[in-house]
């Protein structure tokens, strides 16, 4: 297990140092000059050259993308160009906001969605199956910053229950994971619901039902925990992307996270901050497809199986190779 | 799928009973409903918005700056924005950008995907493995974002969304195509087709594409419902189309100013992005339950 999480963390390396390539180089294409944002229109020649001289902006395209790589060796993403803060930091001090607002986000679906799915595949193709089917699409069919807005515009303009941006207390967090959750919570309820049909007309059910097992046991112990298997993938693929903050949401709900902080990166044109945040992402999103698989593993014996006849098969290979 | 020539045997199979013909699944979706109703809503809008110059009362860009902020009446249905255009005239007008923004999106990453997956399902090994580790790269961020990179570094403008859009969503076309390559690459009929000497690309063309479709169908239906709703939030963020254009996304982005105020400048286009995403859903949802039953979730 262990020969395995290294080998797919060795795996990544090379995909995150693609990624910091490409987006280095495409940030070269991006129009706009950091450096007129950073002075202000009404800066002179003489100002604007000295400023593209101290960000290293002058040198050749290789030469800026080699210092840029060897920064990153050392986890250093540069300083803002605006702030003048290291990104390194600048993203510590704003993952705390989007880790709060992902957790909130993914429990609240999974508490919700994942009944939906099993009342629903219980009931499959009654009336209120199809009444919630209709539902979690209308839900999928939402963009999530309409759904902020009419929020704001009924909870805390019309209401003036809950406050509509910032930080703060909980109630600052309801909104966001309220208009943030809403597709990923008709996602899992739709998988849940149709792996769940899957495993109830699987053989080992009927095996149960007519030894006489109570049907809630039936299905909260024998159905329940396989038909969730799948849905796992679904749950921690909406993690990542959360993880790698909900720009939109969070930008609605000026919730200052790595999704926000992305953005006024891409609007100052401040590279160094952009480039941070995507590595960011693409590495906190990898784990996470890692750490999905090593829970298939653990909670699926049939492809933890595969894990252990592979160690042996290497370990096999290794001892007819000395 | 059968071919012609049993079709025309002995026993007479009628068309509309054939799985996966056309005329199978347009008999399916009939008989539902809603995807009916999605169907004839998208069909109805994007006429509306193309004859809408000329049915609508005003201009989607004709400025009064007496009526702005018009609140809903018998004049303007929806009401006036900020510069008293009419936001209905605007709706229906725009309607073809984030449905066209949906649709060529989705053509883009269904070709190169298919072709990509093609490739690499089909003859695998290196190739394969080149092609693989390439599509890891593009998956390790959340599609939105690829999008939003892409789309920051070819500058505004509505063909450059609907490129940004295409690319970011190629790997799930050319997953989905090597998978269902893979399987049926073993398939008895691509041996028997080897054995009769058919060139590769033929194989494939022919072959295996053909077979591999449905699954195709059914996520490029979904696909434009989920680039619609990209495409609009690319704009609501200020990526998209520049903001005079009637885009929906556009439209609730500059609303969203005065949400406390006039809230009736960003309620309608988003409705209007719900119902034509919710209609390509529920149309998505008919086609795949007609063409792979199995595929239901």
């Amino acid at each position: 297990m262990i020969r395995y999480v290294g080998k797919r963390l060795l795996q990544m390396i090379p995909i995150l140092l693609v990624v910091a390539i490409l987006i280095f180089t495409l940030m070269q294409f991006v129009p706009g000059d950091p450096v007129q944002i950073i002075l202000g229109e009404d800066a002179t020649p003489v100002q604007v050259e000295q400023v593209r001289e101290d960000l290293g902006l002058n040198e050749p395209f290789f030469v800026q993308l080699l210092n840029f790589l060897k920064d990153l060796l050392h986890l250093d993403f540069g300083e803002s160009y605006l702030s003048g803060l290291p990104v390194r930091s600048e993203l510590a001090m704003r993952f705390p906001n989007t880790l709060i607002l992902a957790i909130c986000c993914i429990i609240f679906t999974v508490v919700i969605g994942i009944p939906i799915g099993v009342q629903c595949a219980l009931k499959a193709d009654k009336l209120i199956d199809r009444i919630w089917l209709f539902f979690t699409l209308l839900c999928s069919s939402m963009p999530g910053f309409w759904l902020a807005l009419l929020l704001v515009l009924l909870f805390s303009v019309e209401l003036n229950l809950l406050p509509s941006n910032g930080i703060g207390g909980p109630e600052y967090f309801i909104l966001p994971v309220l208009a943030n959750s809403i597709g990923s919570l008709a996602s899992i309820a739709r998988h849940t619901r149709s792996s769940m049909l899957e495993v109830i007309r699987a053989d080992y059910i009927s095996t149960a039902k007519s030894k006489g097992i109570s049907r809630k046991r039936v299905i909260w112990r024998h159905a329940l925990p396989n038909a969730l298997i799948p849905v796992i993938t679904t749950v921690s693929s909406s993690f990542g992307m959360m993880l790698g903050g909900a720009t939109i949401i969070e930008s609605v709900f000026s919730i200052p996270g790595i999704g926000m902080f992305m953005m006024s990166g891409i609007n100052n044109r401040d590279y160094p901050v952009v480039r941070g945040c995507i590595i960011y992402i693409a590495f906190a999103f990898s784990i996470m497809m890692l750490i999905t698989d090593l829970i298939y593993a653990f909670v699926d014996p049939r492809i933890k199986a595969q894990y252990v006849r592979s160690k042996s098969k290497d370990t096999k290979s290794h001892e007819s190779k000395t | 799928m059968l071919n012609k020539k049993k079709m025309n045997g002995s026993e007479v199979i009628k068309k509309t009973e054939v799985p996966g013909s056309l005329p199978y699944v347009w008999k399916k979706i009939r008989k539902r409903p809603l995807a009916m109703a999605g169907l004839i809503f998208v069909v109805g809008l994007l006429i509306l918005s193309f004859i809408s110059p000329w049915i609508c009362a005003h201009s989607y860009k004709a400025i009064s700056m007496r009526e702005a902020f018009a609140l809903p009446s018998g004049n303007h249905p929806f009401g006036c924005d900020e510069l008293g255009r009419d936001i209905l005239s605007r709706v229906l007008y725009g309607a073809k950008y984030t449905m066209s923004v949906g649709v060529f999106s989705t053509l883009i990453s269904c070709v190169f995907g298919v072709i990509l997956g093609a490739i690499s399902g089909y003859f695998g090994g290196k190739v394969d493995n080149f092609i693989m580790r390439c599509l890891d790269i593009f998956q390790a961020f959340p599609g939105i974002l690829l999008a939003i990179a892409l789309s920051t570094a070819l500058g505004p403008g509505f063909e450059k969304v609907i490129i940004a859009m295409g690319i970011a969503f190629i790997p799930i076309f050319a997953r989905m195509m090597r998978a269902k390559i893979l399987s049926i690459r073993g398939a008895e009929y691509v041996e028997a087709a080897t054995a009769m000497n058919c060139s590769t690309f033929r194989i494939v063309v022919r072959h295996i594409i053909p077979n591999a479709l449905s699954p195709l169908i059914v996520q490029v239906a979904m696909s434009i419902a989920n680039s619609g709703l990209a495409a609009s939030s690319l704009s609501f963020l200020g990526f998209g189309v520049d903001a005079t254009t009637p885009e929906w996304g556009a439209m609730l982005s500059t609303g969203r100013a005065f949400l406390r105020t006039y809230p009736h400048l960003c309620i309608f286009p988003g409705l209007f992005i719900m119902a034509s995403v919710l209609s390509f859903n529920l149309v998505g949802d008919a086609i795949r339950d007609a063409l792979d039953p199995k595929l239901k979730d």
